[in-house]
Protein backbone atom coordinates (compact mmCIF):
# COMPACT_ATOMS: atom_id res chain seq x y z
CA UNK A 1 0.00 0.00 0.00
CA UNK A 2 1.64 3.34 -1.10
CA UNK A 3 1.31 6.39 1.30
CA UNK A 4 -0.84 7.96 -1.69
CA UNK A 5 -3.53 5.12 -1.18
CA UNK A 6 -3.28 5.67 2.61
CA UNK A 7 -4.02 9.27 2.33
CA UNK A 8 -6.90 8.48 -0.30
CA UNK A 9 -8.47 6.06 2.37
CA UNK A 10 -8.34 8.45 5.28
CA UNK A 11 -9.71 11.44 3.05
CA UNK A 12 -12.70 9.05 2.12
CA UNK A 13 -13.57 8.71 5.36
CA UNK A 14 -16.22 11.51 7.53
CA UNK A 15 -14.90 13.71 10.10
CA UNK A 16 -16.32 11.70 13.14
CA UNK A 17 -14.76 8.61 11.60
CA UNK A 18 -11.83 9.91 11.06
CA UNK A 19 -11.61 11.37 14.47
CA UNK A 20 -12.86 7.96 15.73
CA UNK A 21 -10.30 5.98 13.93
CA UNK A 22 -7.34 8.54 15.05
CA UNK A 23 -8.57 7.70 19.29
CA UNK A 24 -9.07 3.87 18.01
CA UNK A 25 -5.16 4.23 16.56
CA UNK A 26 -3.96 6.01 19.56
CA UNK A 27 -4.67 3.34 21.76
CA UNK A 28 -3.74 0.99 19.32
CA UNK A 29 -0.27 2.90 19.52
CA UNK A 30 0.03 2.99 22.90
CA UNK A 31 -0.60 -0.57 23.65
CA UNK A 32 2.10 -1.07 21.15
CA UNK A 33 4.75 1.00 22.56
CA UNK A 34 3.84 -0.99 26.03
CA UNK A 35 4.67 -4.23 24.88
CA UNK A 36 7.90 -3.01 23.12
CA UNK A 37 9.05 -0.89 26.01
CA UNK A 38 8.94 2.25 23.46
CA UNK A 39 7.55 5.49 24.54
CA UNK A 40 4.09 6.82 23.55
CA UNK A 41 4.71 9.34 20.77
CA UNK A 42 3.98 12.88 22.27
CA UNK A 43 0.73 13.43 19.22
CA UNK A 44 -0.55 9.98 20.53
CA UNK A 45 -0.29 11.27 24.24
CA UNK A 46 -2.35 14.28 23.39
CA UNK A 47 -4.99 12.25 21.83
CA UNK A 48 -5.64 10.00 24.52
CA UNK A 49 -5.69 12.54 26.97
CA UNK A 50 -8.35 14.41 24.72
CA UNK A 51 -7.03 16.93 22.90
CA UNK A 52 -9.26 17.74 20.43
CA UNK A 53 -6.63 19.91 18.88
CA UNK A 54 -4.61 16.81 18.35
CA UNK A 55 -7.62 15.31 16.46
CA UNK A 56 -7.82 17.92 14.08
CA UNK A 57 -5.39 17.25 10.58
CA UNK A 58 -2.23 19.49 10.87
CA UNK A 59 -2.86 21.14 7.63
CA UNK B 1 44.17 -80.21 78.38
CA UNK B 2 43.99 -83.82 78.60
CA UNK B 3 44.43 -86.43 75.63
CA UNK B 4 40.91 -87.13 75.98
CA UNK B 5 39.30 -83.62 75.95
CA UNK B 6 41.57 -82.64 72.83
CA UNK B 7 39.94 -85.99 71.10
CA UNK B 8 36.42 -84.28 71.94
CA UNK B 9 37.29 -81.20 70.43
CA UNK B 10 38.60 -82.52 67.35
CA UNK B 11 35.67 -84.69 67.03
CA UNK B 12 33.14 -81.40 67.80
CA UNK B 13 35.09 -79.80 64.91
CA UNK B 14 34.57 -82.55 62.46
CA UNK B 15 31.17 -82.54 63.64
CA UNK B 16 30.72 -78.42 63.07
CA UNK B 17 32.22 -78.75 59.38
CA UNK B 18 29.58 -81.67 58.03
CA UNK B 19 27.01 -79.39 59.56
CA UNK B 20 27.74 -76.45 57.86
CA UNK B 21 28.80 -78.56 53.96
CA UNK B 22 25.39 -80.44 54.97
CA UNK B 23 23.53 -76.62 55.54
CA UNK B 24 24.41 -75.62 51.95
CA UNK B 25 23.12 -78.69 50.78
CA UNK B 26 19.90 -78.21 52.95
CA UNK B 27 16.38 -76.83 51.55
CA UNK B 28 16.19 -74.09 53.72
CA UNK B 29 19.42 -72.87 52.30
CA UNK B 30 18.13 -73.64 48.58
CA UNK B 31 14.61 -71.42 49.49
CA UNK B 32 16.93 -68.67 50.71
CA UNK B 33 19.01 -68.75 47.55
CA UNK B 34 16.25 -68.46 45.46
CA UNK B 35 14.69 -65.68 47.36
CA UNK B 36 17.65 -64.05 47.24
CA UNK B 37 18.08 -64.73 43.72
CA UNK B 38 14.25 -63.52 42.84
CA UNK B 39 15.00 -59.69 45.19
CA UNK B 40 18.32 -59.10 42.82
CA UNK B 41 16.13 -59.94 39.80
CA UNK B 42 12.91 -57.91 41.03
CA UNK B 43 15.35 -54.97 41.74
CA UNK B 44 16.97 -55.28 38.49
CA UNK B 45 14.05 -55.29 36.80
CA UNK B 46 12.65 -51.85 38.87
CA UNK B 47 15.61 -50.43 37.67
CA UNK B 48 15.59 -51.39 34.21
CA UNK B 49 11.98 -50.01 33.97
CA UNK B 50 12.62 -47.10 35.55
CA UNK B 51 15.21 -46.10 33.80
CA UNK B 52 13.19 -47.26 30.56
CA UNK B 53 10.41 -45.00 31.72
CA UNK B 54 12.62 -42.15 32.34
CA UNK B 55 14.13 -42.22 28.26
CA UNK B 56 10.35 -42.23 27.47
CA UNK B 57 9.60 -39.93 29.14
CA UNK B 58 12.20 -37.64 28.27
CA UNK B 59 11.72 -38.94 24.33
CA UNK B 60 8.19 -37.68 25.06
CA UNK B 61 8.91 -34.44 26.83
CA UNK B 62 11.21 -33.51 23.48
CA UNK B 63 8.33 -35.01 20.95
CA UNK B 64 6.23 -32.63 22.72
CA UNK B 65 8.64 -29.42 22.53
CA UNK B 66 9.24 -29.76 18.75
CA UNK B 67 5.39 -29.88 18.44
CA UNK B 68 4.91 -27.02 20.18
CA UNK B 69 8.19 -25.19 18.34
CA UNK B 70 6.31 -26.13 14.64
CA UNK B 71 3.32 -24.84 15.98
CA UNK B 72 4.57 -21.67 17.19
CA UNK B 73 6.69 -21.31 14.18
CA UNK B 74 3.44 -22.19 11.92
CA UNK B 75 0.77 -19.54 13.90
CA UNK B 76 3.76 -16.73 13.84
CA UNK B 77 3.91 -17.34 9.83
CA UNK B 78 0.26 -17.17 10.08
CA UNK B 79 0.38 -14.19 11.87
CA UNK B 80 2.83 -12.57 9.27
CA UNK B 81 0.57 -13.77 6.47
CA UNK B 82 -2.25 -11.61 8.03
CA UNK B 83 -0.33 -8.92 8.78
CA UNK B 84 0.62 -8.65 4.98
CA UNK B 85 -2.64 -8.90 3.93
CA UNK B 86 -4.31 -6.17 6.23
CA UNK B 87 -1.17 -3.74 4.98
CA UNK B 88 -1.93 -4.61 1.42
CA UNK B 89 -6.20 -4.41 1.88
CA UNK B 90 -6.06 -1.79 4.16
CA UNK B 91 -7.32 1.13 1.30
CA UNK B 92 -10.04 -1.36 0.73
CA UNK B 93 -11.51 -2.22 4.19
CA UNK B 94 -10.84 1.07 5.78
CA UNK B 95 -8.73 2.17 8.60
CA UNK B 96 -11.21 1.43 11.68
CA UNK B 97 -11.31 -2.22 10.47
CA UNK B 98 -7.43 -2.39 9.48
CA UNK B 99 -7.36 -1.07 13.13
CA UNK B 100 -8.88 -3.76 14.62
CA UNK B 101 -6.96 -6.18 12.93
CA UNK B 102 -3.95 -4.68 13.36
CA UNK B 103 -5.01 -5.31 17.37
CA UNK B 104 -5.85 -8.65 16.88
CA UNK B 105 -2.30 -9.56 15.11
CA UNK B 106 -0.59 -7.39 17.98
CA UNK B 107 -1.91 -9.21 20.26
CA UNK B 108 -1.63 -12.74 19.14
CA UNK B 109 2.00 -11.62 17.91
CA UNK B 110 3.38 -10.18 21.54
CA UNK B 111 1.19 -13.46 23.13
CA UNK B 112 3.98 -15.46 20.61
CA UNK B 113 6.59 -13.41 21.67
CA UNK B 114 7.47 -12.44 18.06
CA UNK B 115 8.41 -8.56 18.77
CA UNK B 116 9.26 -7.95 14.91
CA UNK B 117 5.95 -8.13 14.47
CA UNK B 118 4.62 -5.86 17.05
CA UNK B 119 7.05 -3.60 15.69
CA UNK B 120 6.38 -3.65 12.01
CA UNK B 121 2.43 -3.69 12.96
CA UNK B 122 3.42 -0.21 15.27
CA UNK B 123 5.06 1.12 12.29
CA UNK B 124 2.18 0.76 10.38
CA UNK B 125 -0.48 1.73 13.11
CA UNK B 126 1.67 4.90 13.15
CA UNK B 127 1.52 5.52 9.49
CA UNK B 128 -2.32 5.23 9.56
CA UNK B 129 -2.30 7.84 12.33
CA UNK B 130 -0.38 10.14 10.84
CA UNK B 131 -2.36 9.80 7.55
CA UNK B 132 -5.74 10.94 10.08
CA UNK B 133 -4.00 13.39 11.40
CA UNK B 134 -2.65 14.85 8.52
CA UNK B 135 0.97 14.66 9.52
CA UNK B 136 1.59 11.96 7.18
CA UNK B 137 5.10 11.35 7.35
CA UNK B 138 5.99 9.16 4.23
CA UNK B 139 5.26 11.96 1.94
CA UNK B 140 8.27 13.85 2.51
CA UNK B 141 10.02 13.59 -0.96
CA UNK B 142 12.18 10.63 -0.75
CA UNK B 143 15.89 11.12 -1.15
CA UNK B 144 16.44 9.88 -4.81
CA UNK B 145 13.46 13.00 -5.92
CA UNK B 146 10.19 10.74 -6.96
CA UNK B 147 7.10 10.97 -6.31
CA UNK B 148 5.77 10.78 -3.10
CA UNK B 149 2.83 8.31 -4.08
CA UNK B 150 5.42 6.31 -4.77
CA UNK B 151 6.89 5.89 -1.69
CA UNK B 152 5.71 2.04 0.45
CA UNK B 153 4.46 1.59 3.81
CA UNK B 154 5.04 -1.80 3.32
CA UNK B 155 6.00 -4.61 0.47
CA UNK B 156 4.22 -7.56 0.48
Amino acid sequence: MTTAELRDSVNSLTAADRAMATVQLAKLIAKQSRILGEPIPDRVQRVLLGDSAALRPAH
Amino acid sequence: MSAVHRVHSLQNLDGGIAGTVDFFYSPGFGGACALLAAVIAFIAAGLSTRQRRRADEAALAEAARLREEVRRSEEIQRCWDRYVWVVDHANEIGVRLTAGLLSRITDTAAALGDRDLVEFSRQFTVELFAATTGELLSTEPPANGDNESGSEVSRS
